[in-house]
């Protein structure tokens, strides 16, 4: 009886957890709106963000929270890597056997936290050579423009930046 | 030469910058061999066009609310080309092992 009931209050409380962050989330929709209509447009931007909230109540997407103090060291990290994924395929695009090297390969998560794995499938879409397909239990497919030069290091810095920067448990060296 | 001149200097050498990177990944879509690698050239190149770009935007406008407001675009960008190329790439994966199986 008692276990039930710790099960039902474990429940509404997910549930009240649940709602306070979609009203975040809807909070964020409204101030994107708001500054990229500059406060016009409501008759849309309304419904826009009732919709998002809705998806983003089904979706359950993961928190927002991050460490502001490993922000800096994380953009900069980031946008030296973009910066150099978009000269390693500017210039591939100049070469005659520009995908000769392409390759499917699989890299296994260190980081446990869902948060941090689904920012990496996405991210690493930016860094050289890496681009994310699908999470497979404790592994991401990468597709690899060049399978000899060292992406997993490249997806495991990534990781290692993305874990502190979200605060979820680091994994070890990989 | 007066700063005004400077600022034009800069703003149009960061758009040209930018320019030569989606040209790059038009480059890289011609040239490819399949999708995949077509997908590469598409979020790469043309968030790094698109970053370039914004840059010189900004600082052609000399107004710090326009280049927030342009600042914020090019996140929003940034975020829908990471996960599109993501996306696209599952799709695409999924519909040829479904393929196969059939």
């Amino acid at each position: 009886m008692a276990a039930t009931r710790g099960k039902r209050s474990e429940n509404s409380q997910q549930q009240g957890l649940r709602i306070v962050r979609v009203l975040l989330w809807a909070l964020v929709y409204t101030v994107i709106w708001t500054l990229l209509s500059s406060g016009q447009g409501w008759y849309i931007g309304i419904p826009v963000i009732c919709l998002a909230a809705g998806v983003s109540y089904i979706l359950q997407p993961p928190s927002l929270a991050f460490r502001l103090q490993y922000l800096p060291s994380f953009i900069a990290y980031f946008v030296s890597r973009q910066l150099l994924g978009g000269m390693d395929v500017a210039k591939r695009s100049f070469q005659r056997d520009a995908s000769s090297h392409a390759a499917w390969v699989h890299y296994p998560f260190t980081c446990p936290a869902l948060n941090t794995r689904i920012g990496l499938s996405a991210l690493i879409g930016l860094l050289p050579g890496t681009l994310g397909a699908r999470i497979e239990s404790d592994q991401l497919l990468i597709h690899v423009l060049d399978k000899r030069l060292d992406w997993k290091s490249e997806v495991a810095t990534l990781e290692r930046h993305l874990s502190k920067l979200l605060g979820t448990p680091e994994g070890g060296s990989s | 030469m007066t700063p005004g001149t400077l600022v034009d200097i800069l703003s149009w050498t960061l758009m040209a910058a930018g320019m030569c990177f989606y040209l790059t990944g038009a480059l890289g879509l011609l040239r490819f061999s399949d999708f995949y690698c077509r997908l590469h050239a598409v979020t790469k190149t043309d968030t790094l066009g698109l970053g370039f770009l914004a840059l010189g935007l900004a600082i052609a406008s000399g107004s710090l609310h326009t280049a927030c407001y342009i600042f914020l675009i090019y996140l929003i960008a940034m975020a829908s080309a990471a996960v599109n190329g993501q996306l696209l790439a599952r799709y695409k994966l999924e519909q040829e092992q479904s393929k196969d199986d059939s």
